[in-house]
């Protein structure tokens, strides 16, 4: 590879030191448009030092992903690089990436060569009608220049080293064969191809599920610590910066407003937002079902940035005149650690730096939260062996040729007043669950046995689609998409009246009573009931979704993952919102998720699944920090916890999600399980009550110790 | 600091504007700015008016032929004589004594005045009253000095006067055929995506064998199996809606795409659980989504009937005459002679080029702006 024709610079202003391998200054990116100019990112600078991983953290829109694009110039137009520099060492000097024309060879060499690029959604990063392998062997060509048998033999290398179990047969498929794991770790291959020396990775675990993401940092940690490449590392999930990152960077709105070592930003936070953002993950510091600490509002639109200190129009501590004015200075408070913030910029007057709290210290536990397990609560609803497969069908004549086990023979009671969390990986069947008592589905067999508010039972399972009708009000379900789950033609008036107008309920204009009086209690103002959705934020538009299933006063609201699609600061503004309605309003929640420390935060009880069946059940402590099936433990030990101090010390467990079409013989999980024993292999496990509302479905349950996590 | 003060003002009534507004606004805000868009809704509209006033607007009677004007070039209109007065200069038909061929002779020393709001031959205006007013025409002249603005045909018929009414036949026969394709397409596939199983079974079979059907051997068979007593606008309409019967199909695929689509989305299964029957899903939640796509789909299926209709006519298999359209026009100028020494018998292209262009350019604008999800 000839690279001498690289234009070689001087870094300008401060020098650099010796392991800097990339040095950016005051990059800007803006996107110049017609109706104004929005400064995605304005004014970042960083530097990334070899075999060490950089951590960006921000909340979306926050201009991490532009950052990263605009260090390979593929920004999309109208986005352009107006100022900075990007500065890469390279073996004749420095180079400045800004400099190069985003179409030229130059840069082609760097891209994939100097630096390698891991996206989020390995889906659309593979061509889905060349195999992986050809895919793989074109890129160590293009970079490495090695005639083809050569290459194809380093693809089968790049394919080991991510840990791929039979790389000549992945060779030969195609991406959409692959599992999301296995796709990452071929993406991953191919970042690799050109031996980077950087690796700049966009979320790259974000869609997948925890064990996997487990798999995969452990992955690209054991590939630095083998070929010392740098990492720049971007998430918004500060568990995976606290496991991963050796620095962090915190942007918001396109600007970093603080830099340090990774247990400097974890230990003593000094900005309010990175603060804020720590303090606003459930589980970790806040005792369960306690109020999470939040950040008002959400991000606004970078294109209106508030004038002064960006971040002041959610800021607890903004200073009159000074933060809604004055642009903030960059001070350094430790070695290495900087913050972008008026309160530690001792030429104000009135500003005084924030103390330096432990965030790790636990809050004092509050007493008078009932533990609601403990209480005889009525039972409101009893699922018994409830069953769904779906058929899939092939061939001429569409016969059923497989069948997905989505749930199978799942039994649970709920109380009335609680919160039941179902937890599991993608494909456990917990969506299913949910919508099958829902009866948003037809379920196949078992029973569904709801208590009406009359007190009779009612097997909702038996009853047809228009017998179901009368009793949808008392079932109400709220959505994961709060983009998907409002129709954009409606207002929220007619959003939230619907449920009304089709029961029949009241006047028009006790309907509009209603709305406005459902809008307050889910804290948005009833002005906005004439608005769109369009004109709302993902939060915002949750509420709403929220407010309308509220609108028939259900007994029972199921959540589809309510929070995941949510960033951080708004999800605790959500948590808060659902246990508040659920204490006034004495709702009970089957909560569906695949986060536990949403989990932890707002259940009572926990189920958990695995390939369609509930493998646990026990109230939240309990489960939490005594788990009794080995994949609860695996659940609770692969989630990073944001803590640098407290690194994942476990191997995750090998092998993918059982196939739901055809599990393995006898326990699901004993392929994957550490603890497997013969009788694992050939007999199903039964549904075993080890203690009073504690069932396992193990056979060594009884004889395990298994790890979980302290109780809240 | 009063001038940021109203900016600040400004931008949040903006905001409030954009809050507030209808799927149906933004897509016009949109559609507004799609420049070409525009032109194209324009010219289609002026089309549609000048077939509404088709009467209103001819110089002389379509069907009246005059044996002395035959194949007489466009007459130049002439503007001014001392004052503002319009008018044309007499022609005298010769017949060339080598070649036998008819020239027309311009004497400049007789003027026909050409005036405004003339009286010319009678007609119903838009079926409410009879009435003999045209907008321009030779008030009192001969009926060989009447005006031949864009010249005549074998017959001697006025081509100008042909070519409005021919407006008015091509632009509107088709349009019971496109609103019968979008009424089948919108029914058929929104059952087909809605319900899926075995109706979507049979209905999307059912397009698979109309769609194999070739076309133009099946209109020549249904132009012959039609009643002898029927006029030709009559047999024509008929085949308009048989063909119709075929052209649901495409739009029928699509609304079927578009239904399953939606039928995934969150809030149609929310309109589920608090008890919404599927007929106000359907039409409530659903096909408002994409009705604009139907829209879109109309403006561009309208041109492609207008297009079928004139190359049909064109080959003797639509429009006979004495129909008037487009493609019977281009008909009679179906010969060498024709493009060689009449080339103003080949005007009736212009009309057809002009409005395809503008609809294809009207449904592009409309189907870009309908896209809800991008602003």
């Amino acid at each position: 590879m000839t690279s001498s024709d690289v234009a070689v610079v001087e870094p300008t202003s401060t020098p650099i030191d010796d392991t800097t391998l990339l040095s950016v200054r005051n990059l800007k990116t803006h996107f110049l448009a017609d109706e104004g100019t929005t400064r995605a990112v304005d004014g970042v600078s960083f530097d990334v030092s070899a075999g060490k991983t950089l951590g960006v953290v921000g909340e979306t829109g926050c201009g991490k992903s532009i950052t990263a694009r605009s260090l390979l110039g593929i920004v999309s137009p109208p986005g352009k690089i107006i100022e900075g520099e990007i500065l890469l060492r390279r073996d004749e000097g420095w180079v400045d990436l800004a400099k190069l024309p985003t179409n030229g060879p130059q840069l082609r060499q760097v891209r994939g060569g100097d630096i390698g690029l891991v996206f989020q959604e390995p889906m659309s990063s593979f061509s889905p009608v060349h195999t992986i392998g050809n895919q793989i062997t074109e890129a160590v060509r293009l970079h490495t220049g090695l005639p083809k048998q050569q290459a194809e033999q380093r693809t089968l290398e790049l394919l080991k080293m991510v840990g791929i179990p039979r790389p000549q047969g992945v060779t030969n498929e195609f991406s959409w064969q692959l599992s999301g794991g296995l796709r990452q770790r071929a993406m991953i291959a191919m970042a690799l191809a050109g031996e980077p020396r950087l690796l700049i990775a966009d979320e790259p675990t974000t869609a997948l599920d925890v064990t996997t993401q487990a798999q995969i940092l452990e992955l690209i940690r054991g590939l630095q610590r083998q070929t010392d490449m740098a990492i720049m590392l971007i998430t918004h999930d500060l568990g995976v910066i606290a496991e991963m990152a050796d620095e962090v960077l915190v942007i918001y709105l396109g600007r970093v407003v603080e830099k340090g070592p990774v247990e400097q930003i974890f230990a003593a936070p000094r900005h309010p937002y990175t603060r804020a953002l720590l303090a606003s993950i459930p589980g970790v510091h806040t005792t369960a079902r306690g109020t999470l600490p939040t950040i008002s509002g959400s991000i606004p639109h970078p294109f209106n940035r508030p004038a002064g200190c960006a971040f002041h129009t959610r800021c607890r501590h903004s200073l009159m005149d000074v933060c809604d004015a004055l642009e903030p200075a960059t001070e350094e408070v430790s070695p290495g650690h900087e913050v972008t913030c008026h309160l530690y910029d001792n030429t104000i007057p009135g500003a005084i730096p924030l103390p330096i709290v432990e965030l790790h210290t636990p809050e004092p536990v509050v007493t008078d939260i009932p533990d609601r397990t403990r209480l005889e609560l009525p039972k409101l609803l009893e699922v018994r062996k409830l069953t769904k497969f779906f058929p899939i069908r092939g061939g001429m004549l569409g016969r059923v040729r497989a069948r997905v086990r989505a749930v199978d023979e799942v039994t649970f009671d709920l109380r009335e007043g609680e919160t039941l969390a179902l937890v599991g990986e993608s494909g456990s069947g917990k969506t299913t669950t949910a919508r099958a008592i829902l009866r948003a589905l037809d379920p196949d067999s078992g029973q569904i046995l709801f208590r009406k508010s009359d007190d009779s039972m009612v097997d909702l399972a038996k009853l047809s689609r228009k017998q179901v009708r009368p009793l949808r009000s008392e079932l109400q379900m709220i959505f994961q998409d709060p983009y998907s789950s409002l129709n954009p033609r409606m207002t929220v008036l007619d959003i939230i009246a619907e449920p009304l107008l089709v029961n029949r309920v009241g006047t028009k204009s006790e309907r509009v009573d209603r709305v406005a009086e459902l809008l307050k209690l889910v804290g948005l103002r009833h002005e906005y009931m004439r608005r769109f959705p369009h004109a709302f934020s993902g939060g915002q538009r949750q509420r709403i979704g929220i407010a309308r299933a509220l609108a028939l006063n259900p007994r029972l609201v199921v959540a589809d993952e309510p929070v995941s699609a949510l960033d951080v600061s708004v999800r605790a503004q959500i948590l808060n919102l659902l246990m508040e309605l659920q204490d006034r309003l004495g709702l009970t929640y089957l909560f569906v998720s695949h986060d536990l420390s949403v989990v932890k935060h707002i259940s009572d009880r926990i189920a958990v699944m695995y390939v369609g069946q509930v493998v646990e059940l026990g109230g939240r402590d309990e489960l939490l920090s005594n788990p009794r099936h080995p994949y609860t433990s695996t659940l609770l030990a692969a989630v990073p916890r944001p803590d640098p101090t407290a690194r994942m010390t476990f191997t995750p467990p090998r092998g993918e999600v059982a196939d739901p079409t055809n599990p393995p013989s006898g326990c699901y999980f004993h392929p994957r399980c550490p603890f497997a024993v013969d009788v694992c292999r050939t007999e199903r496990p039964v549904w075993q009550e080890v203690s009073p509302g504690r069932r396992v479905r193990c056979h060594r349950a009884a004889e395990l110790d298994l790890p979980g996590i302290g109780a809240a | 600091m009063a001038d940021s003060a109203t900016a600040v003002a400004t931008a949040a009534q903006d905001e409030e504007r954009i809050s507030v507004a209808s799927q149906r606004q933004l897509i016009w805000w949109r559609f507004r700015k799609h420049k070409l868009a525009m032109v194209g809704a324009i010219v289609v509209l002026l089309f549609y008016l000048v077939a509404l006033f088709a009467d209103f607007l001819s110089t002389s009677d379509p069907h009246a032929s005059e044996g002395q004007r035959s194949l007489m070039p466009p007459q130049q209109v002439h503007w001014f004589d001392g004052g503002f007065s319009p008018h044309v200069y007499a022609v005298r038909g010769e017949r060339d004594p080598i070649t036998l061929q008819r020239t027309y002779v311009v004497d400049p020393t007789q003027k026909i005045p050409v005036t405004l709001f003339a009286k010319g031959y009678e007609y119903e205006f838009l079926g409410l009253f009879t009435t003999d007013i045209h907008l321009i025409g030779t008030e009192g002249a001969r009926a060989e000095d009447t005006l031949f603005l864009f010249g005549t045909d074998q017959q001697g018929r006025d081509i100008f006067s042909r070519l409005i009414h021919a407006t008015r036949t091509s632009m509107l026969i088709g349009l019971a055929g496109v609103a019968l394709s979008i009424l089948l397409g919108v029914v058929l596939g929104g059952i087909s995506g809605y319900y899926g199983g075995a109706a979507d079974t049979v209905i999307q079979r059912t397009i698979e064998i109309l769609r194999s059907i070739p076309t133009i051997p099946l209109w020549m068979g249904l132009a012959a199996a039609m009643p002898k007593d029927w006029s030709v606008n009559q047999v024509y309409f008929a085949l308009t809606l048989i063909l119709s019967v075929i052209g649901w199909t495409e739009l029928g695929r699509v609304v079927r795409g578009r239904m399953m689509q939606i039928r995934s989305e969150d809030f149609v299964t929310a309109a589920e659980l608090v008890g919404g029957r599927p007929r106000r899903i359907i039409f409530k939640h659903m096909v408002p989504l994409f009705a604009s796509h139907i829209i879109a789909a109309t403006t561009l299926a309208l041109p492609l009937m207008i297009v079928a209709e004139t190359s049909l006519s064109f080959l003797g298999l639509g429009l006979r005459p004495p129909a008037i359209s487009w493609g019977v026009m281009l008909q009679q100028a179906q010969n060498v002679q024709a493009v060689a020494l009449y080339p103003w018998m080949l005007l009736p292209v212009l009309p057809v080029v002009a409005v395809i262009l503008a609809f294809n350019f009207l449904g592009d604008g409309l189907r870009d702006a309908a896209d809800p999800y991008d602003l």
